[in-house]
C-alpha cells in the first residue's frame, strides 16, 4: 500500500495533457480479438487495469507489440483457447473486470467464451446479467458454476435478433455489439449504452468493416459481417480526468491549459461545471482554466437550490459527482449532490468534513453541500483513498489545504489516473510517493 | 456470390435512401442537412496538397467523390490502396446516376510530409487530390469529423450527398458498379 504526502495550497500553473481514456481502451483492446489481422492502438493509457488486459491478450496467444509509449499492435491470428481453462487465467482474470468484455469477441470468432467472475473496486455491486441475457438470445448457452466461480459461454453459431437490455450497461452493450457483429442476421440492440466509448468502439468496428447503424442512439443495428479486418484506432482523451483537471484548477486557484481534449465529446461535463460558477475557455481543442479567486453556484431557474446528479449518457457521468462536490465546498452557494447509480460513492465526504468542508450527508445517495465561498479553506489531513473516484477529489482537496496532508492506499488513483503525482508536480504540485 | 452480396448491400441502400427521400433531395430545392450519416451533406473540407495549394472537395462537384481518411503509417489502409487504385482506374470516367465521372479525395493523417509524399508515389496513388494538415490524429479536420479510427471514408454523389460509408475491400466497386448508368 503506498502513500502519497501532499505539501498543498500552492498553486499550480502550466499545461496538462489527458490520458486516453481506461474504459474505452479496454473495450477496444478486447475488439482486437475480432479479426486475424494486425489493430494498431494508440493512446493507450500506461496504468494497472490496461496493462494487465493487455498482458492477459498476450497470454491468450495474441501477438502484441508495443510500437511507441502509448502505442500497441495486436494480432489475434494464433489464438490458444486451451488457456481459458488455466488455472492463471483463473487467477488474472477475476482481478480485472474490463476482462469479462473477452468474452463477446470470443464467442463471435470462436464459438466460446469463458472468464472467471471479474473483480474491481467496491462501489456497489455489478451485475453481469445483462452480457449472458444478451448472450443467449443470441443463441449461446451458458453456463454459472458457483463452485467454481467460472462463467461459461458457448454458441454453435450465433443469431441476430431484438434485444431490449434490462438495464443501458456500457460494458454490456459493448460485450453484446463484439458479439452480435459476426452474428447471423441482423441483430437490433435497444436500449443500448450510447457514451463516446461506445461510439468509440462502434467506430472501430466499422472501420474493420463491421456494419452497424444508429451509432450515438440508444438503438444500435447491426448486420452480421464473416469477416473483420485490421485498422489504425485512437483512444479518446479520458474525460473523467478532464474534470478532474478542470476541478483541481479551480480548487488550487491555477491557470491551467488542458490540451487536446476532443470537446465535442464531453457532453455535459463543461455545462455541469459552468452551473458550479467554474469559468472555462475553449482554445482550438485546448480548454483553458483561468485562476479562480471564487466563484458562485447558479440555482436553477426558480431560485431553487441547484442539484447535480447522475445519468446514463448522455446524462452526466457519475465518475466525475465526488469532483463536483468538492469544487462545491468552496464555491459561493450550496448544491445537492445526487448520486443515483451507486450506494456508496459518498461515504468519502466525511474526510472533506474532517478537513472543514460544511455538507451534510442526507443518505448514502445524496449530500447537500454548503460553499465557504472561500472563507476558510480546507485543513490538512490525513486519509485513506476508499477507491478511485473519492481517491482523486481528496487529492485535489489535499492539494488546496494549505500544509501537509497525507494519502493511503493511494494504489486507487493509479489504477485510473497514469503518473498523476508526477505529471502534477511538472506544473508546480508537491506530492511525494512514499512505496510500501 | 457476388451478386448476393451485391443484393443484400443494394436492399441496405434501398432502405436508407428511403429513410431520407423527402429530406436530402436537392433537386426538389429543400435545404440538406450537413452530416457523417447516409443521406446527409458531407461537410465541404478546405485542406492543403502535397504541393501546398488548398484544395477543396467541393471543387469536384458533379463527380462521385470517395473521401478517404488514411495515413502512410497505417498499414491495414495501404492493404487497401490496390483496390482503390483499381477502382479509380475503372471508374474515373464513368458516369452515374448521380455523377460525372469518379475520383478520390484522399485526407491523410500524417505527420511528415515526406512520409505522406513516398507513400503516394509508391502505392500510385495517381488521382490529384491528396490533402492534409499533417497534425496526425489531432487534425481539425479529421476531428471534426469524428474520425478515430482509420481506414474510413465517405462516398459522396455529384450533390454531396453521402451514398456510402467505410467501403472496404470489393464493397467500393460493388457500389460503384451499382450506381454506375448503363
Amino acid at each position: 500500500m503506498s502513500t502519497f504526502e501532499i505539501i498543498g495550497g500552492k498553486s499550480l500553473k502550466g499545461e496538462l495533457t489527458p490520458q486516453g481514456a481506461k474504459n474505452e481502451a479496454l473495450q477496444i483492446l478486447c475488439a482486437t480479438l475480432l479479426t486475424p489481422e494486425k489493430v494498431t492502438i494508440h493512446n493507450i493509457p500506461n496504468i494497472l487495469d490496461v496493462n494487465k488486459l493487455i498482458e492477459l491478450l498476450s497470454e491468450l496467444g495474441v501477438n502484441v507489440s508495443q510500437e511507441s509509449t502509448n502505442t500497441y499492435s495486436f494480432e489475434a491470428k494464433n489464438i490458444n483457447l486451451d488457456y481459458l481453462n488455466s488455472p492463471e487465467f483463473a487467477s488474472k482474470g477475476s482481478s480485472l473486470r474490463g476482462s469479462i468484455m473477452i468474452i463477446g469477441p470470443l464467442l463471435a470468432r470462436f464459438g466460446k467464451g469463458y472468464i472467471p467472475r471479474p473483480g474491481g473496486d467496491k462501489i456497489g455491486r455489478r451485475r453481469l446479467d445483462t452480457h449472458f441475457l444478451g448472450f443467449q438470445k443470441l443463441g449461446a448457452k451458458f453456463n454459472f458454476n458457483p463452485n467454481e466461480n467460472f462463467y461459461r459461454v458457448e454458441a454453435s453459431e450465433l443469431k441476430g435478433c431484438y434485444l431490449l437490455l434490462d438495464e443501458a450497461s456500457v460494458t454490456g452493450t459493448a460485450n453484446i455489439i463484439m458479439a452480435a457483429v459476426m452474428a447471423k442476421g441482423t441483430t437490433t440492440i435497444y436500449n443500448a449504452a450510447c457514451e463516446p466509448y461506445i461510439q468509440q468502439l462502434c467506430k472501430m468496428l466499422l472501420s474493420m468493416g463491421a456494419k452497424i447503424s444508429g451509432v450515438g442512439s440508444n438503438l444500435l443495428s447491426i448486420e452480421g459481417v464473416s469477416y473483420l479486418g485490421g485498422c489504425e484506432h485512437r483512444v479518446l482523451p479520458d474525460m473523467i480526468e478532464i474534470g478532474s483537471f478542470i476541478g483541481l484548477a479551480v480548487m488550487t486557484k491555477s491557470e491551467i491549459t488542458i490540451k487536446n481534449v476532443a470537446y465535442n465529446e464531453l457532453g455535459m461535463i463543461p455545462s455541469a461545471f459552468k452551473r458550479l460558477g467554474v469559468k472555462m475557455e475553449l482554445r482550438g481543442d485546448d480548454i483553458y482554466i483561468p485562476r479562480h479567486e471564487n466563484y458562485e453556484i447558479e440555482t436553477f431557474i426558480d431560485g431553487s437550490i441547484l442539484t447535480v446528479a447522475d445519468a446514463p449518457w448522455p446524462g452526466l457521468t457519475p465518475d466525475l459527482l465526488s469532483v463536483f462536490l468538492v469544487v462545491a465546498t468552496q464555491a459561493k452557494g450550496s448544491v445537492l449532490i445526487h448520486q443515483k447509480m451507486f450506494e456508496s460513492r459518498l461515504f468519502f465526504t466525511d474526510k472533506l468534513i474532517d478537513m472543514g468542508a460544511q455538507i451534510i450527508l442526507c443518505d448514502p445517495h445524496r449530500a447537500t453541500v454548503i460553499g465557504l465561498n472561500q472563507s476558510q479553506g480546507l485543513r490538512p489531513t490525513t486519509m485513506v483513498s476508499p477507491d478511485i473516484r473519492a481517491g482523486v477529489a481528496l487529492l485535489i482537496a489535499a492539494l488546496s489545504a494549505d500544509g501537509k496532508s497525507t494519502i493511503h492506499n493511494i494504489d486507487q488513483i493509479d489504477r485510473g489516473y497514469e503518473n498523476i503525482d508526477l505529471r502534477l508536480n511538472a506544473i508546480g504540485a508537491s506530492i511525494k510517493r512514499i512505496s510500501n | 456470390m457476388k451478386k448476393i452480396k451485391l443484393g443484400v448491400i443494394l436492399f441496405s441502400f434501398f432502405i436508407s435512401l428511403s429513410t431520407f427521400a423527402g429530406a436530402a433531395n436537392p433537386a426538389n430545392g429543400k435545404a440538406v442537412k450537413e452530416g457523417y450519416e447516409i443521406g446527409d451533406k458531407l461537410p465541404n473540407i478546405v485542406a492543403k496538397s502535397i504541393a501546398g495549394n488548398d484544395i477543396k472537395l467541393s471543387s469536384l462537384e458533379g463527380k462521385l467523390v470517395l473521401v478517404d481518411f488514411w495515413a502512410s503509417w497505417c498499414p491495414p489502409c495501404r492493404a487497401e490502396n490496390p483496390r482503390m487504385v483499381e477502382a479509380y482506374d475503372k471508374f474515373k470516367n464513368q458516369n452515374f446516376k448521380n455523377g460525372k465521372g469518379f475520383t478520390i479525395y484522399s485526407f491523410s493523417l500524417d505527420t511528415k510530409q515526406a512520409n505522406w509524399k513516398a507513400a503516394v508515389a509508391k502505392d500510385k496513388l495517381s488521382w490529384d487530390y491528396h490533402v492534409s494538415e499533417l497534425k496526425g490524429w489531432h487534425s481539425p479536420t479529421s476531428n471534426k469529423f469524428g474520425i478515430r479510427s482509420i481506414p474510413s471514408n465517405f462516398l459522396i454523389d455529384g450533390d454531396g450527398i453521402i451514398l456510402a460509408k467505410n467501403l472496404r475491400g470489393e464493397k467500393l466497386e460493388l457500389i460503384l458498379q451499382y450506381y454506375q448508368k448503363k
